[in-house]
C-alpha cells in the first residue's frame, strides 16, 4: 500500500514537473488515434452491414428448394428473431387474355424485415415505403406495368384474380433471387394457396428472412447462435447467408476496404508505438538515475521495480482513458462536420454498443503497448548500479537493445493483430517491415559513414556539424530509422489509399453494364447484336453458355477424389455455366488473368495432337477449393452426355466487374456441339428502361436481369467507404506528424546541453543554427531516401499479396517526400530546439549538473 | 560500529587483474568522524560503495553493528541502508521531480513513517530552509541543494552517514557552512561520519584520517578532537 502511495505521488509529481508529460502525451495520442480509428472502423462496419442487410431485406437469409421443417422456424421464434418469408416461382400472368411469363414473389405480411420496399401508385407518382401487398392485390414491376398498360383492373394468376394497385420501384432481397427470371410481380403469401399455381414438382424457391429483434448485443447473439444451430442441418439445395455474403461485388470491395482498414490500424498502432518507444526510452534514461538514488536511500530493487510498474500502469490507464475521450471527441466532431459523407448507420446511434469494443481495446492496447515497450526499462533496473552516483560520472549503460526491440515487437504484434483480426495482413506487414528495416539500417550506416568521409574531404559540411554527426552516429542512425519509418508508413498508406480509390473509380465507370440478358439462342445472336447497335446500346459482347454439372475428376466421381471438406462446395451441387472461347482470356473486358499455365493460343509448345485435345481454363478459387491442378481431367455432365477436358490453365476472375464471368471455359472443338444459349451485358440509362420491353417483344425467349439497383447500391457503398478512407488517412497523417515532432523533441536534452557548452565556448547563434540545419538536413535526406525504399518495397509486396493491384514505382512521391522531409525535419527541428537559443547557457548547463 | 577486515576488490581487465583495493583493515567506533583522503583513482569511491553495501567485495568482510554485509542478500542490504545508513553526494542527487520537502520525506516514506511530513519539515527548518519547502532542486542554489541532501540523509536517523565529497561542488563559503552543518548534526544525533574528501580543511575537522594510495589504506595522522577545532 505504501509502495502504491509512493508510486502515485511520483506519478503526479513527475507529470506536473514534465518528466512524464511527453510519455503521457504519447499514450494519449496513441490511444486517441487508435480509438478514433476504432470508432470509425466500427461505424463503417456497422453501416456497411446495414446497407447490405437493407439490400438483402434481412440479416440472415435461408434459401431452400423445398419447404423447411417447421421446427427450424419455431427455433427462430424461441430465440426471439424477426421472421419473414418469400416464395419465388415463375408463372403466367393473364390480362385480357394476354399472357406474360413473370417471376412471382409471394411475401409474408412483415416483408421486408429491413430495407425499404418502395411502391408507386402510378408511373409518375412519388414512391412510398410499403410492407407486403394486402390480400387480393398484386404489385407489378415497371416493365410489367407498362406491358399491362399501367393499371390493369384485374390480373389472373392461376385460379385467383388480383387487383393491380401499385408499381414496384425497389424491392429489397432482390439479390436472393437475382439470377432467375424477370419481370416480377408481388402478392401476399396468404393468397398463394388460392392461386393453386404451386403443384408438386413446381420449381419454387422458399426464402426465409431472419433479423435480430433490435440492435442490442443479446439479440445479435441470438441471431448468431441461430446461424450456428442451423448451419449443420442444411441439406443440398439449401443455402444460408448473412450480411454481404451473397453480394459478390459488394463483398470483394468490402474485403479490400477491410484490408485497407486493417493496414490503417496497423500503421496507427505502429506510429503510436514509435511515439511511446521514443518517449519511454527517454523517460527510462532519466528514471534510471532516480532509481539509483532510491536504492541508496534503502529502497530495495523489488520495491523500485514495483513503484515503476505501478507508475506505468497508472500512466497507461489515465492516459488511455483521456485518449479514448479525445478519440471519441474527434470522431464525434468528424461525424458532426462530415455526416453526409460518411455511411449512415442505425447502430451508430447506439453509443453504448459503439463504444464497447474500441474503449476496451483502447484501454488494453495502451497498457499492453506501454508495458511491453517499457519492459526493457524495468528489466534494466534489476542491474541498477548506484556506483555511478558516487563516481560522479553518471553514464548510462545503454538499454538492452535486443530485449527492448523484442519486447516491443511482441507487444506490437499482439496489439496489431487484436486491432485488425487479420493475421495475414499483420504478419506480412511485420515480416516485410523487419527484413527491410534491417537491410536499410545497414544502408543508412554505410551512407552516413561516407557522408562524413566525403564531407570531411571536400569541406561541404562544416566541421562542427561533422563532429556532431560523427560523435552521435548511433543516435543519428536511430533518428533516421525512426523518421524513415514514420515517413514510409505515411507514404504507404497514401499510396494504397490512392491506388484503391483510383481502382474503384476505374472499376465503376459511368457506363458500367447494368443489365444482363440470358437465354439468347444461337440463331438470335446476330439479330440481337444488330438490335443493340441500332439502338446505340453499348454491349461488352455475347458469350456462349452451356449448362453442365461437374461430375468427374481424372475419370473418377469427383466427390471420391477431393477432401471431405470440399464435397459440400456449391459448384458440385448445381449446374455450372460453361463457356468456350478460342482466345484466352475471353476478351479484354473479361478482366481475368491467367495465374498458372498458358492461354491455348499463345502456347506455342503445343504439338498438333495436343492442340486437338480439349483444354479447360478454371477459375482459381474453385480450383483451390476442389484441389484441381493443371493437367487434371474434368468430366461434365451436359444433358445426357459426358464432356471431358484437361485443365490447361488457372485464372483469377474479377467477380465484381459486373460482366459475364465463368468458372470453366473450354477450348473450342467439342463443347459447341451441345445446346447452348448466350449471355450478354449492356449499359442502359434509367430513362431508356422502356427499351427493355421492346427487346423482350423482339426476343420473347430471353431473360433480362436488371442489376442497376444493386449496382447503384454498390457504387453508393464504395463512395462512402472512399470518404471514410480519406478520413482515416487524414488521421494517420496527423498522428504521424505528432509522432515526428515528439521524437524530434526527444533529442532535445542532448542538444540543449551540447549547444550550451558550445555557446559557452563562444559560438554565435548563427553558427549554431547553421550547424543544426546541416545536421537536420543530413538526417532529413537520409530518412527520405530510406523511407522511399522501404515504402516502395512494402507497397510492392502489399499490392501483390493483399490488394491484388498492379505495382509501379512512384517517382513523384520520391521528390515530394524529399522536399517534405527537408522542410519538416529542418523546420520542426529548429522550432523544437529553439529553446537552445532562448535559454541561457547557464540555465541549460544547470539542468545537467 | 563499522569493522572492515581484509577487504579487497579487483576486476578483470583485458590486461589482466586490476587490484582496486588491497587488504583493507580498520574499525570505526560509533559516533566517530573519519575522513578518507586520496588522489583521484586511488579507490576512494569503491571503498565507500563497499562500506555502504552498494557493491560487493572480491574478498574480505564489512560489518555494521555486528552484521556482516557480505552475508546479507540484496534485500537485506537495502533494509540495512534504510535503517542505518545515510548518504550525502558531491552532486547532491536530489530527485528533480520532487520538491525540497518531498525529497526529505522520501526515506521516511520508504520506511512507512506516519509522521514523515512533520519530521521532514523539522529537518528542513534545522538546515535553514523552512521557507523553501515547495522549491524543486532546479530552483535551489548548490549550497541549498546540499542542505536538502543533508536533511534527507539525516531524516532516517542513520547510525552511519557516508558523505562523498560533500563540498566538492560548492564555493568556499557554502562549503564551510555545509561542513559546519554536517558536524553539528553528527554531534546532535551521535551519528558515525565517514567522509571521502579532497578537502584538507574538512579532513582535518574529522577525528581520524585515512589515506588511500593505489588501493592501500594507511592512517598517518591520529587527529585529536578535530571536530571541536572545525567548529571554532
Amino acid at each position: 500500500m505504501q509502495t502504491l502511495k509512493l508510486a502515485l505521488k511520483f506519478f503526479l509529481k513527475e507529470l506536473r514537473q514534465g518528466d512524464l508529460s511527453l510519455l503521457f502525451l504519447s499514450i494519449v495520442i496513441a490511444v486517441g488515434s487508435l480509438s478514433c480509428i476504432g470508432f470509425l472502423i466500427k461505424r463503417i462496419d456497422n453501416s456497411m452491414l446495414d446497407h447490405a442487410t437493407q439490400l438483402n431485406a434481412a440479416q440472415l437469409i435461408l434459401k431452400s428448394s423445398s419447404s423447411v421443417p417447421g421446427q427450424w422456424l419455431a427455433k427462430a421464434e424461441t430465440l426471439g428473431l424477426k421472421q419473414a418469408q418469400m416464395r419465388v416461382f415463375p408463372s403466367m400472368l393473364v390480362v385480357n387474355e394476354e399472357f406474360k411469363l413473370s417471376q412471382i414473389k409471394a411475401v409474408s405480411d412483415n416483408f421486408p424485415l429491413q430495407g425499404e420496399l418502395l411502391l408507386r401508385e402510378t408511373l409518375s407518382s412519388e414512391p412510398e415505403t410499403q410492407k407486403a401487398p394486402p390480400r387480393g392485390e398484386i404489385w407489378l414491376d415497371k416493365r410489367l406495368a407498362l406491358l399491362f398498360k399501367e393499371k390493369a383492373a384485374s390480373i389472373e394468376l392461376g385460379d385467383a384474380e388480383f387487383r393491380a394497385t401499385g408499381i414496384l420501384d425497389r424491392v429489397p432481397g432482390q439479390s436472393s433471387s437475382l439470377f432467375t427470371i424477370a419481370p416480377s410481380a408481388m402478392i401476399n403469401l396468404a393468397d398463394l394457396d388460392k392461386t393453386a399455381t404451386i403443384q408438386p414438382g413446381s420449381r419454387i424457391d422458399y426464402i426465409y428472412f431472419f433479423s435480430a429483434s433490435d440492435s442490442h448485443a443479446a439479440s445479435k447473439q441470438a441471431l448468431e447462435s441461430y446461424k450456428h444451430w442451423l448451419k449443420p442441418q442444411l441439406r443440398s439445395g439449401q443455402t444460408l447467408r448473412s450480411g454481404v455474403e451473397g453480394l459478390r461485388a459488394v463483398n470483394a470491395n468490402l474485403k479490400k476496404a477491410g484490408d485497407f482498414l486493417s493496414l490503417a490500424a496497423i500503421l496507427t498502432v505502429l506510429l503510436a508505438a514509435i511515439a511511446i518507444a521514443v518517449n519511454s526510452h527517454r523517460y527510462g534514461q532519466k528514471q534510471y538515475k532516480n532509481c539509483a538514488i532510491m536504492l541508496c536511500l534503502g529502497c530495495s530493487e523489488k520495491r523500485i521495480i514495483a513503484i515503476e510498474l505501478y507508475k506505468l500502469v497508472t500512466l497507461s490507464i489515465v492516459g488511455s482513458f483521456i485518449g479514448i475521450v479525445l478519440g471519441y471527441s474527434v470522431y464525434s466532431a468528424v461525424l458532426l462536420l462530415m455526416d453526409d459523407l460518411l455511411p449512415q448507420s442505425a447502430a451508430a446511434n447506439n453509443l453504448q454498443e459503439l463504444i464497447g469494443m474500441p474503449v476496451w481495446v483502447g484501454l488494453s492496447s495502451g497498457l499492453l503497448l506501454l508495458l511491453s515497450i517499457s519492459m526493457a526499462n524495468l528489466i534494466r533496473l534489476k542491474k541498477l548500479s548506484p556506483m555511478a552516483l558516487i563516481r560522479k560520472d553518471f553514464v548510462l549503460e545503454d538499454i538492452n537493445s535486443q530485449l527492448f526491440y523484442l519486447m516491443s515487437l511482441i507487444g506490437l504484434l499482439l496489439v496489431s493483430f487484436w486491432y485488425t483480426a487479420n493475421i495475414k495482413v499483420t504478419l506480412l506487414f511485420y515480416v516485410v517491415l523487419i527484413l527491410s528495416s534491417l537491410l536499410l539500417y545497414f544502408i543508412a550506416r554505410f551512407l552516413l559513414k561516407y557522408i562524413i568521409i566525403i564531407g570531411r574531404k571536400y569541406h561541404f559540411i562544416n566541421r562542427l556539424s561533422l563532429l556532431n554527426l560523427e560523435r552521435h552516429r548511433q543516435s543519428v542512425l536511430l533518428q533516421v530509422a525512426t523518421f524513415s519509418l514514420i515517413f514510409a508508413l505515411l507514404i504507404l498508406i497514401f499510396l494504397v489509399r490512392t491506388e484503391l480509390l483510383d481502382k474503384w473509380q476505374q472499376q465503376f465507370p459511368e457506363e458500367i453494364p447494368n443489365h444482363f440478358v440470358i437465354n439468347i439462342q444461337s440463331y438470335e445472336t446476330q439479330p440481337f447484336k444488330d438490335y443493340l447497335q441500332q439502338e446505340t446500346i453499348q454491349t461488352k459482347g455475347l458469350y456462349p453458355m452451356i449448362r453442365g454439372r461437374l461430375s468427374q475428376l481424372n475419370h473418377q466421381p469427383i466427390k471420391d477424389m477431393i477432401p471431405e471438406t470440399a464435397r459440400e462446395h456449391n459448384a458440385l451441387h448445381r449446374e455450372l455455366n460453361l463457356s468456350f472461347s478460342d482466345t484466352m482470356p475471353l476478351s479484354e473486358q473479361q478482366q481475368s488473368q491467367i495465374i498458372a499455365g498458358k492461354g491455348w493460343l499463345e502456347d506455342s509448345s503445343l504439338n498438333e495432337r495436343e492442340k486437338k485435345i480439349i483444354k479447360l481454363s478454371i477459375e482459381s478459387d474453385l480450383a483451390k477449393a476442389l484441389t484441381i491442378k493443371i493437367g487434371d481431367t474434368l468430366g461434365f455432365q451436359v444433358g445426357a452426355q459426358r464432356v471431358e477436358g484437361i485443365v490447361h490453365n488457372i485464372r483469377t476472375v474479377q467477380w465484381d466487374s459486373f460482366q459475364p464471368n465463368f468458372y470453366i471455359i473450354f477450348s473450342p472443338g467439342l463443347i459447341e456441339q451441345y445446346p447452348m444459349t448466350w449471355i450478354a451485358s449492356f449499359y442502359l440509362p434509367k430513362k431508356d428502361k422502356l427499351k427493355l420491353n421492346e427487346l423482350m417483344n423482339k426476343f420473347p425467349g430471353i431473360t433480362i436481369i436488371e442489376v442497376d439497383e444493386i449496382l447503384k447500391e454498390v457504387q453508393f457503398i464504395i463512395e462512402k467507404i472512399s470518404h471514410a478512407i480519406e478520413f482515416i488517412f487524414f488521421f494517420i497523417v496527423a498522428a504521424g506528424f505528432l509522432v515526428l515532432s515528439s521524437s524530434l523533441s526527444s533529442t532535445l536534452d542532448a542538444r540543449l546541453y551540447e549547444n550550451a557548452v558550445i555557446r559557452t565556448l563562444g559560438a554565435s547563434s548563427k553558427q549554431l543554427r547553421r550547424c543544426l540545419l546541416v545536421e537536420f538536413s543530413v538526417v532529413a535526406l537520409l530518412s527520405a531516401l530510406i523511407a522511399i525504399i522501404l515504402a516502395e518495397l512494402a507497397s510492392f509486396i502489399l499490392y501483390q499479396q493483399v490488394f491484388n493491384m498492379s505495382y509501379a514505382v512512384h517517382p513523384l512521391v520520391w521528390f515530394g517526400l524529399a522536399a517534405i522531409s527537408l522542410i519538416l525535419i529542418c523546420g520542426l527541428g529548429l522550432i523544437v530546439v529553439n529553446k537552445v537559443f532562448t535559454q541561457s547557457s547557464q540555465a541549460s548547463l544547470n539542468q545537467f549538473v | 560500529m563499522l569493522i572492515v577486515k581484509s577487504l579487497a576488490k579487483n576486476i578483470i581487465t583485458p590486461n589482466g587483474r586490476l587490484d582496486i583495493l588491497k587488504n583493507i583493515n580498520f574499525r570505526i567506533e560509533s559516533g566517530e568522524s573519519v575522513a578518507i583522503t586520496g588522489a583521484s583513482g586511488s579507490g576512494k569511491s569503491t571503498l565507500l560503495s563497499l562500506l555502504a553495501g552498494l557493491d560487493t567485495p572480491s574478498s574480505g568482510l564489512v560489518e555494521i553493528d555486528g552484521q556482516s554485509l557480505i552475508n546479507l542478500g540484496e534485500e537485506g542490504r537495502a533494509q540495512l541502508r534504510q535503517d542505518k545508513i545515510g548518504f550525502v553526494f558531491q552532486s547532491f542527487h536530489l530527485i528533480p521531480a520532487l520538491n525540497a520537502l518531498d525529497n526529505v520525506m522520501l526515506p521516511l516514506e520508504l520506511k512507512g513513517d506516519k509522521n514523515a511530513r512533520q519530521q521532514a519539515e523539522k529537518l528542513l527548518e534545522r538546515v535553514g530552509l523552512s521557507e523553501r519547502h515547495e522549491h524543486r532542486p532546479v530552483q535551489l542554489s548548490g549550497g541549498e541543494q546540499q542542505r536538502v541532501a543533508i536533511a534527507r540523509a539525516f531524516a532516517g536517523q542513520p547510525e552511519i552517514l557516508f558523505a562523498d565529497e560533500p563540498t566538492g561542488n560548492l564555493d568556499q563559503n557554502s562549503g564551510e557552512n555545509i561542513i559546519e552543518l554536517l558536524f553539528e548534526l553528527n554531534q546532535e544525533q551521535g551519528t558515525t561520519l565517514v567522509l571521502v574528501t579532497h578537502d584538507q580543511l574538512l579532513a582535518k575537522a574529522c577525528q581520524r584520517q585515512f589515506q588511500l594510495d593505489h588501493g592501500v589504506l594507511s592512517e598517518p595522522v591520529i587527529a585529536e578532537s578535530k571536530a571541536e577545532n572545525a567548529n571554532t
